[in-house]
């Protein structure tokens, strides 16, 4: 008889914040809510980041928007969104009385903007963290900024300074040093880190000598940045104090498990959800089957287990 | 809730050059679907996404449901390779579905190309609507385009109906040389059909169904099309199937092929 491990516990706190699994969605792949609840039983996500929200309403890139490429895609949807207030009055109400942990994404043109959509939001019931987009390749300035570790470390000070809810800084790899962006949002005052966000790519239609996306280059996500989402978070890990989530190709149980073992907090699932739009859920299970299969017990025995 | 479903490929029949017709089990798709939805399906487990198809044909006796395709890709060639009892992974039926023609009104289905998949769902809806004198409308007229005549797929059963597409070919291989537009546009200008008392449905490439909503602005016809995109999740969350529209107010806006259509009144899209 093979020995039977108990059922492993998943819950994780990160920036203050309590989740019943390390498994959440990843901005702009789980909508606002509405279209993933169709789908999937909320409770069971460990988290839920809302598509980025902008000040004023964006319309977002001319189609093509996104191409498949070898294992992954590039996408350049240009942040379409309507709105702070319209997210606030249509699709906030039913992201809060979703069962699950609700952190909004933000984007700004500029550091004015981030300091005051998040003091916009700090007024909203329900909103358990806010995360920084400062990192969208696909909309001018959006690496730019991002890729300064001055920038960052200042905008994430202001911010800090305007509200009291917990901030995540997402990050990009769009950058030589990632691991200098991290120090500047840790000495800022960021609750947490998300990374990687996509990384700049291209495709090109060699019949029409076209490029594939109306936006010419595009943000590269899937399991054919894994390797490098694995290593940046090993580098950030390494470097800050505060907690990391790892994002980058998970598309399985396992693949969330590597993650933690470098020493992620928790993982954000984000194109394996234009696969399966319960993905989020079945990568907790498989975690928790694979956590059983090991004999491990809590997630936090997972964590960090790097053995180098 | 909705679940993906493991759809069972019952068999596959190749109708043209490229073309297949498959049948796959699935008793909730098969007795869910109506016409002008698509079912989203995963060619094999090496693929990262799913492809759209509309649903062909449906048989909720029996469980099943079909699709029409043409092999453009690794994704369809793979699908049409699928062995007999393969399990495909599918999501479905999603998106919207044609609205019934107002009373009284005769429904004029254009098609090009495989455009004529959900077209021939609908015809067969619509024959159902007739007979059964729930609603009050006339047979459908059905007009379908192709490249040249070895393209022409004969639509599944529609023939045992006695429904006769009207066809048109590009090189005049087979009916009226020109688009199933141009030939809907020669069956208004010879008297055939009557503006005033049709409603159009279409389906097919792009620049045909801005053709034809350009057409129906033309003669005030009421119309309904059927769009195509590239569609990575097919729910309504990334936001790639976009098409340029009109908002309820009148202002610009992208809508997403999946989730506000694909079937779309042809006045709130901008071609």
């Amino acid at each position: 008889m093979t020995t039977r491990f108990p059922k492993p516990d998943l819950s994780v706190t990160v920036a203050g914040v309590h989740f019943a699994t390390p498994v959440l969605t990843a901005s702009g792949t789980a909508g606002t809510g509405e279209e993933i609840a169709a789908w999937c039983d909320p409770k069971k996500l460990g988290g839920m980041v809302t598509k980025s929200v902008s000040l004023e309403p964006r319309p977002g890139h001319p189609y093509p928007r996104t191409v498949e490429t070898a294992a992954g895609m590039l996408n350049a949807i240009g942040l379409q969104n309507k709105g702070v207030e319209v997210f606030i009055a249509e699709e906030l109400p039913r992201l809060r009385a979703m069962p699950t942990r609700v952190i909004v994404n933000i984007v700004g043109n500029d550091q004015d903007e981030y300091v005051r959509l998040a003091q916009r939001l700090s007024d909203e019931e329900g909103i358990d963290a806010l995360e920084l987009n400062l990192s969208c390749p696909n909309v001018a300035r959006g690496i730019d900024n991002g890729a300064d570790p001055t920038w960052v470390g200042q905008c994430t000070a202001k911010v800090r300074a305007a509200t009291g809810t917990p901030i995540i800084v997402k990050l990009t790899p769009n950058t030589a040093d990632i691991v200098s962006l991290s120090r500047a949002a840790a000495e800022g005052g960021a609750d947490a880190i998300s990374a990687i966000n996509t990384l700049v790519g291209m495709a090109v239609n060699y019949n029409t000598f076209k490029p594939r996306l109306a936006n010419i280059t595009g943000g590269l996500s899937g399991p054919a940045i894994k390797p490098v989402a694995l290593a940046a978070v090993y580098r950030i890990v390494k470097a800050v104090k505060i907690p990391v989530i790892g994002i980058g190709g998970i598309m399985s149980g396992t693949d969330a498990a590597e993650f933690l073992i470098v020493g992620a907090l928790a993982v954000q699932v984000g194109t394996a959800h234009f696969r399966y739009p319960d993905a989020a859920i079945r990568i907790a299970d498989e975690l928790a089957a694979y956590m059983q299969s090991k004999g491990i017990a809590h997630v936090s025995d997972l964590i960090g287990r790097l053995d180098v | 809730m909705n679940r993906h479903r493991r759809a069972t490929l019952v068999w596959t029949r190749r109708v043209g050059p490229g073309i297949y017709h498959q049948r796959l089990a699935d008793s909730l798709i098969a007795r869910k679907a109506r016409a002008g939805q698509f079912v989203h399906l995963l060619p094999g487990p090496e693929h990262l996404f799913r492809r759209a198809f509309s649903v062909y044909a449906t048989d909720p006796d029996a469980g099943t449901f079909d699709i029409l395709h043409q092999v453009l890709g690794a994704g369809t060639r793979c699908l049409a390779r699928q062995p007999v009892g393969a399990v495909v992974d599918t999501l479905g039926p999603l998106g919207n579905s044609f609205s019934p023609p107002p009373r009284g009104l005769t429904p004029v289905l254009v098609g090009g190309g495989l455009g004529m998949a959900p077209l021939r769902l609908w015809a067969l809806e619509l024959v159902t609507m007739c007979r059964t004198g729930r609603k009050k409308i006339h047979p459908p007229v059905v007009v379908l385009g192709v490249r040249s005549r070895n393209l022409a797929v004969t639509p599944y059963q529609l023939p045992m109906l006695r429904l006769r597409p009207h066809w048109a070919t590009d090189d005049g291989s087979r009916g009226f040389q020109g688009t199933s537009v141009g030939l809907f546009a020669a069956m208004i200008d010879r008297g055939e059909l009557e503006p005033a008392q049709i409603v159009a449905y279409g389906c097919g490439p792009e620049a045909m169904m801005s053709a034809l909503a350009h057409l129906c602005a033309t003669h005030g016809i009421r119309c309904e099309v059927s769009l195509e995109r590239a569609m990575p999740c097919g729910y309504g969350v990334c936001m790639g199937c976009v098409v340029r529209g009109r908002g309820a107010s009148g202002y610009e806006t992208y809508h997403r092929v999946c989730r506000d259509g694909p079937i779309f009144d042809a006045t709130s899209i901008v071609f």
